[in-house]
């Protein structure tokens, strides 16, 4: 026997509000304690052979509820039957079942609009009798579902309260401010069937207008309304399919929610107007629906929707007033407690504190994705790291840097970079998506894959505040902009690109709620197309603060590297886009004849470089850690290698890329040459060189003074502080 | 006005006729879990196997409801490794996976008759020859994806399905 509080009968494949209803039942149920039992009925209404609906399989997953498949007895305190079609024709594929009290929920219009009825009510009577051995109560969603009961006649049992949907009006708490565009942004929500259409072309229009006053805004497809205006949708229309948007996210960016049907069918409940009204979006309905949500919606028949929109559009204090008292009534009158409390009435069930594991918790499903136990108590908002894959760790270490700092905020990170591993050491979460270049892909081709892959993270993580780091922002967020409204955006772009290039990307700043330009010691030397656009500026911006390494002694016994004696650092190992070895050889000959060890370090971005056996391999992320072990260094000039060997004082000789895409690595280590804060060299020659780490070794501590001198700090805590106002100023 | 736009007005004119709906309704259905016309329309459409075994003539067992049950994908389902006292219980889970997903289409390995456990759901089960050589092996295999017109396949252990084998599975879903 298998025993559960409360079972849910139903076809849980179904798109919809139905759907929508019985995950947010089953929350409530498992909110107040509650073991729930699924079984599912292949009922008449799903044509094509198609999976649960993804919120109930969630449940499933998470331990919620419990499925129930095969013809083992059930026993159930209170059964309940969403959808008496779905009984009408499945019941055969019911197990036995004891239950105590067995609920109808009549959730949709019994009457279709051509007058045919959907369902039986004495059939469904009679089947319950046979199934359960008791009467049913019936449960209509509103009264005019209950007035089509009473019409039926027939014995029915119905109870005395209509059997509400409801929602968790927290999780559709959306930020949105009073219309301020030109014209009224008017939308709707709904799967695209006719008679969730106006039938008639006047009615349609007057709901939803061609002419351009209001922009109307679709979630659901269109193709019944096409079929009623019988031509191309009004230019001034956007529609969405089905299931490709967010539909909190989609009423983020509407003014006024306007729903009209077919007049002739009977809309239960309207789950997509709670819904509405739960994210605060004033709701103008035909008066039909005032009997479900009285004074919380404003109600016109179709001639007068127009001014009603209208006036919530000039009339702030109207709007915020409507908005603010949808709010409170989708908390109060439909709150999940709602549920907990007529199954209470109903059952005799008392509630319970919430088992994390228990009966549900051992079973197969929920062992997918773990109980609710497991997820994490962390209630901090989100803060999205994005980083493009670049040539090295430095979008990445700008990222982290920010991260560390913004405590604000819980981090997650997304990058390209093969590199990011690295952010999992400083225990960050992270995952990966392939760039194009990864990929062996065009760039064109990748596109989609990065607006698929960045859209699914948005969609789980949903951030607050997405940062993005890289010079190149991918077309995609354009997209993602328009489809995930919610979280603010904040481009991270660092200056000193070589002269006449990609000026264009910088239009990409229309994009972003912020642009944050990561300082650089050598900005005055910057004549790239960075310099003279608008963006924040902040110091130079490194992962570590300079209290945060290692003595010289700790950092030289954790690598396993000589106590005593002066070592050289060799890095060209942060970028993957030229042949390091010859450097590197040239480099390590110079330091073996002005009799420095030598140390070099070998990244994950360029793995495959072979090394002399006494010369010692490294790579400890982050590396500025151990920076002290070493007496000078010999690098490449790129943003964080530079930033962080001369911040915490190693003089070093630069060997600029010569073949960066982007960033100006000549010019970087020039100007610190020429400011006399390090030496600079196009190329390493062991003759050449052997000189400059002479110099180095004797006079690197004035060069490394001036540095010092004119360090203006770590930019990071800027950048973290940018963060938390911008979201603040937002909430 | 495209071929898709005429049948859909063909449909909501055809609706709009007394008495339709009404018998759309009860007909459809019917029509829809008729063995008979199911066969005869595979006959007439159904031309290729793909290589996931859409299309392979093959039931997709009794959970599963609705048009296009029939051209699922087809998934191998190795059994050999599990214990018979634990055979029940991996089927059982295979099923949940199955109705939630709606993804595939299983085909029991069995090396023990033990075909109740795969009638309890009405999938097609699937009984290895015990002992064979290696060559045997491979020409079963052969046989098997000649006969299923596929190469999914699910290896279950001795401790039932995995985490990542269930994950795997869910990800079959077309949804999302």
């Amino acid at each position: 026997m298998r025993v559960v509080d409360v079972l849910d009968i139903s076809d849980f494949r179904f798109a919809g509000g139905t759907a929508a209803s019985i995950a947010e039942e089953i929350a409530a149920q498992a909110g107040a304690g509650w073991t729930t039992g699924l079984i599912h009925l292949n009922g008449p209404l799903v044509a094509r052979v198609t999976g649960f609906n993804p919120r109930i399989t969630e449940q499933l997953a998470d331990g919620s509820a419990r499925l129930l498949i095969g013809h083992d007895p059930v026993r159930a305190a209170i059964t309940l039957i969403r959808h008496p079609t779905v009984l009408d024709q499945a019941s055969d594929q019911l197990p036995p079942i004891t239950t105590e009290q067995v609920v109808v929920i009549v959730n949709s219009t019994m009457i279709a609009p051509d007058g045919a009825r959907e369902f039986d009510p004495a059939r469904i009577n009679r089947l319950v009798r046979q199934r359960f051995g008791l009467d049913p109560l019936w449960a209509p969603l509103s009264s005019r579902i209950r007035g089509q009961l009473l019409a039926a006649g027939g014995d029915l049992r119905l109870i005395a309260d209509d059997w509400v949907n409801v929602i968790d009006a927290r999780s559709w708490h959306v930020e949105h401010d009073a219309p301020a565009g030109d014209r009224p942004v008017i939308g709707r929500h709904s799967r695209d069937v006719a008679a969730k259409w106006p039938r008639e072309r006047a009615e349609l229009l007057a709901a939803y207008p061609e002419d351009g006053s209001v922009e109307v805004r679709v979630l659901g497809g269109a193709r019944s309304a096409r079929a009623v205006l019988g031509s191309q949708l009004p230019d001034s229309w956007r529609v969405w399919e089905f299931g490709t948007r967010e539909p909190r996210e989609f009423l983020q960016g509407i003014d006024t929610y306007v729903y009209y049907t077919d007049p002739r069918w009977i809309e239960a409940f309207g789950r997509n107007v709670l819904e509405a009204m739960a994210a605060g979006v004033p709701v103008v309905l035909p008066p039909v629906f005032e009997t479900i949500f009285a004074d919380a919606a404003l109600y016109a028949e179709p001639a007068g929707i127009q001014e009603v929109v209208r006036s919530l559009h000039r009339d702030t204090n109207l709007w915020l007033r409507i908005s603010e008292h949808a709010r409170a009534t989708a908390r109060r009158r439909f709150s999940r407690q709602v549920h907990v409390d007529r199954i209470q009435a109903l059952s005799g069930l008392e509630a319970r504190t919430p088992q994390a594991g228990g009966e549900q918790s051992g079973h197969s499903a929920s062992r997918l994705r773990g109980t609710p136990a497991t997820r994490a108590a962390d209630e901090r908002p989100k803060l999205l790291l994005v980083s493009s894959n670049g040539t090295g760790m430095g979008h990445l270490m700008r990222l982290m840097a920010y991260a560390r700092r913004a405590t604000h905020f819980q981090p997650h990170v997304v990058s390209l970079s093969q590199g990011v591993a690295a952010v999992g050491r400083l225990g960050m979460s992270y995952e990966y998506v392939p760039s194009a270049a990864g990929l062996g892909m065009d760039p064109s081709s990748w596109q989609p894959i990065f607006t698929d892959r960045i859209g699914a993270v948005l969609r789980r993580v949903r951030p607050a505040v997405v940062v993005f780091d890289g010079t190149w922002p991918y077309n995609g967020i354009e997209e993602l902009r328009s489809t995930h409204p919610d979280p603010l955006w904040v481009w991270s772009r660092r200056g000193m690109w070589q002269p006449g290039r990609s000026r264009d990307q910088l239009k990409k700043a229309a994009w972003f709620d912020a642009v944050i330009e990561p300082g650089d010691f050598a900005s005055a030397g910057d004549i790239g197309a960075t310099a003279s656009a608008p963006a924040v500026r902040i110091p130079p911006v490194t992962l570590l603060d300079e209290d945060e390494l290692l003595t010289r002694h700790a950092a030289r016994r954790e690598l396993g590297l000589p106590t005593g004696g002066r070592i050289a650092l060799v890095a060209f190992s942060g970028g993957a886009v030229e042949d390091v070895t010859s450097d590197t050889a040239a480099a390590i000959a110079a330091c073996r004849r002005v009799g420095l060890e030598i140390c070099v370090t070998q990244s994950v971005v360029a793995p495959d470089v072979a090394l002399p056996d006494d010369v010692h391999v490294i790579n400890p992320i982050p590396l500025a850690t151990y920076q002290r072990a070493f007496d000078v260094a010999i690098s490449a000039a790129g943003y964080n290698s530079f930033h962080e060997l001369l911040r915490f004082g190693t003089p070093t000789l630069f060997i600029p890329k010569r073949n960066s895409a982007l960033d100006d690595q000549g010019r970087r280590a020039r100007w610190a040459a020429d400011q006399g804060w390090s030496l600079c060299a196009p190329r390493v020659s062991e003759s050449g060189t052997v000189p400059m780490l002479a110099e180095l070794l004797e006079h690197g501590d004035e060069m490394i003074a001036k540095v010092t001198a004119m360090d203006p700090g770590n930019g990071a805590v800027d950048a973290a502080r940018l963060l938390t106002d911008l979201h603040r100023g937002r909430t | 006005m495209s071929s898709r736009d005429l049948v859909a007005g063909l449909a909501r004119a055809g609706r709009k006729v007394p008495g339709v709906p009404a018998a759309r309704r009860m007909v459809i259905p019917w029509l829809r879990d008729n063995d008979l016309l199911r066969r005869l329309a595979r006959r007439l459409w159904m031309t290729e196997v793909g290589a996931d075994g859409r299309g392979a003539d093959l039931t997709a067992g009794k959970l599963l409801g609705g048009v296009g049950r029939d051209t699922l994908p087809v998934l191998l389902v190795d059994l050999t490794r599990v214990p018979a006292d634990g055979l029940e219980t991996v089927v059982d889970e295979l099923a949940e996976i199955q109705l939630i997903t709606a993804a595939f289409r299983p085909v029991l390995l069995l090396d023990a008759p033990a075909f109740a456990v795969a009638r309890k759901y009405g999938y097609p089960p699937e009984l290895v020859p015990r002992s064979p050589t290696e060559v045997d092996r491979i020409a079963y295999w052969k046989r098997l994806r000649r006969t299923y017109g596929t190469a999914l396949r699910c290896t279950v252990g001795a401790e039932g399905l995995t985490p990542d084998e269930r994950v795997f599975l869910f990800s079959l879903s077309q949804d999302g």
